[in-house]
């Protein structure tokens, strides 16, 4: 009997020694563990700060951006055509009848061409305001625009339900790149059709804009790069989580696909 | 001579007594007057001081019963599952009938409730799991080194996992008076009373300024 007593408690003193070991072991990974969730929290917050950052730097350099165009419109646009019109109105000279009316109409021309100019940099500054009302709408707006010169066809498909929560900076920033396209579309594409689609593809929010103008060569580094400002677009749509894709055709026309999560 | 493990459950009272104030969150401080009593409990043993003649094992199994519970409570407000604060609810009425069956119409009031203990035991274990289960699953940046309660869960699972084999085999051991079964006893007893000890002592200072982890 005595030698299997012995065994028993040499067992159970072995047993007890493992359980303890298991214990201790257990409580020595747990705080290992949450070490580790702890680091990859702080590293987590590190992105998120440097996202932000990085958010906050390219949204102040669209405003930059504005802000320059605001300078140099002013200064190169209306600027000069007031200049101008400064200049024919005094060169005027009520005796030559014939002479002061034609510089009276094209004074008159030239205050028109001011005040379409100050309307399209009223526009640009009216931006924020109307993302407030939500992108559909301001693109709706952007569309009134294009339409009221009358040299374009502008084809506007909205499929998001006005439920649909839009990020406001999200949509600010895919106004703008609306804006930029557009923009390049009215100086370089020589297009008269302009189609413009925005939907929802899953969780995310698709921009298409499509052009039947001359097109370009996107293998080009000179257009891409510095024409239309593709690598900027790029660089702030990655920011969003989101994506680029410029595709053009010489002679057919250049569709620019948008796609960022919305939330 | 005192043992070690007493020395430290003293300790623990004076830093509980101390640091009353201090002490978070408010389930923290049950465990004052609790180790208050455990203190007072385990005097007589300490200095050898005959309070009940003859077998005292009845005192013990109330008091080992009561200290369950009182685990239980605690877990009660530490788990923040509601399915298994609830089931807490329905252990605690259940542990006290188990336990009562068990010390009077079982095992006997003049021996050791080992029965109703490992049950006990199992319990505790599992709650503690849980509870760590919970801080792992929080998401959010904490030490926890200084969560009190991670301190208390770390000393109850080694003490009664440490502790569990030995109850299986106790009533054998001690009822067939295996030769070192009382040095065994000794040994156990004192390492895991010194580890539960020392680490309650952790979890009432180490939230406290200053306090290096």
């Amino acid at each position: 009997m005595q030698p299997q007593g012995s065994q028993i408690l040499e067992i159970v003193a072995l047993g007890t020694a493992l359980m303890l070991f298991i214990a201790i072991f257990l409580v020595s990974f747990i705080v290992a563990h949450k070490k580790k969730q702890n680091d990859n929290f702080k590293e987590k917050k590190q992105m998120q700060i440097s996202f932000e950052t990085e958010l906050t730097k390219t949204k102040m350099e669209v405003q930059e951006e504005t802000r320059q165009t605001l300078a140099a419109d002013l200064h190169d646009n209306i600027g000069q055509l007031l200049s101008l019109t400064s200049m024919t109105l005094a060169s005027v000279n009520i005796d030559e009848n014939s002479k002061a009316q034609q510089k009276i109409i094209s004074a008159k021309e030239l205050i028109t061409r001011s005040i379409q100019e100050l309307r399209q940099l009223s526009k640009l500054l009216h931006g924020e305001q109307l993302i407030q009302k939500g992108l559909p709408k301001a693109i709706e707006q952007e569309v009134n625009w294009l339409q009221k010169g009358g040299y374009y066809t502008v084809n506007y498909l909205n499929h998001i339900d006005e439920s649909v929560e839009i990020n406001k900076d999200k949509a600010l920033f895919l106004y703008r790149l609306l804006q930029e396209a557009i923009n390049n579309i009215v100086k370089h594409a020589e297009a008269t059709v302009i189609n413009i689609t925005l939907k929802l593809v899953g969780n995310k929010l698709s921009l298409t804009i499509v052009d039947n103008g001359k097109g370009f060569n996107t293998l080009d580094t000179d257009i891409t790069q510095h024409g239309i400002g593709l690598h900027t677009m790029q660089r702030r749509i990655a920011l969003l989580n989101g994506s680029v894709k410029v595709t053009s055709d010489i002679g057919i026309g250049t569709t620019v696909s948008i796609i960022v999560p919305y939330s | 001579m005192l043992s070690i493990s007493f020395y430290l459950e003293v300790i623990c009272l004076v830093a509980g007594l101390v640091f009353y104030k201090k002490l978070s969150p408010y389930y923290i401080k049950w465990f004052v007057p609790f180790i208050f009593i455990t203190v007072l409990v385990e005097l007589p043993t300490n200095f050898n001081w005959i309070i009940f003649k003859g077998n005292n094992l009845w005192f013990y199994n109330i008091f080992t019963s009561c200290e369950f519970l009182f685990y239980f409570i605690i877990f009660y407000h530490a788990i923040s599952n509601p399915r298994w604060k609830k089931l807490l609810l329905y252990l605690f009425p259940a542990y006290i009938i188990v336990a009562l069956v068990n010390i009077l119409f079982i095992q006997g009031i003049y021996k050791f409730h080992t029965i109703s203990y490992r049950i006990a035991s199992v319990i505790i274990i599992f709650y503690c799991f849980l509870y760590f289960k919970q801080l792992l699953s929080n998401d959010i940046e904490e030490n926890i080194l200084r969560i009190p309660f991670f301190w208390i869960c770390a000393g109850l699972l080694i003490f009664y996992a440490g502790f569990f084999l030995y109850f299986c085999a106790f009533d054998y051991i001690v009822y067939t008076k295996t030769p070192y079964s009382v040095e065994y006893w000794r040994i156990i007893s004192r390492t895991l009373n010194i580890l539960l000890y020392g680490l309650f002592l952790t979890a009432l200072l180490c939230n406290l300024k200053g306090a290096k982890y």
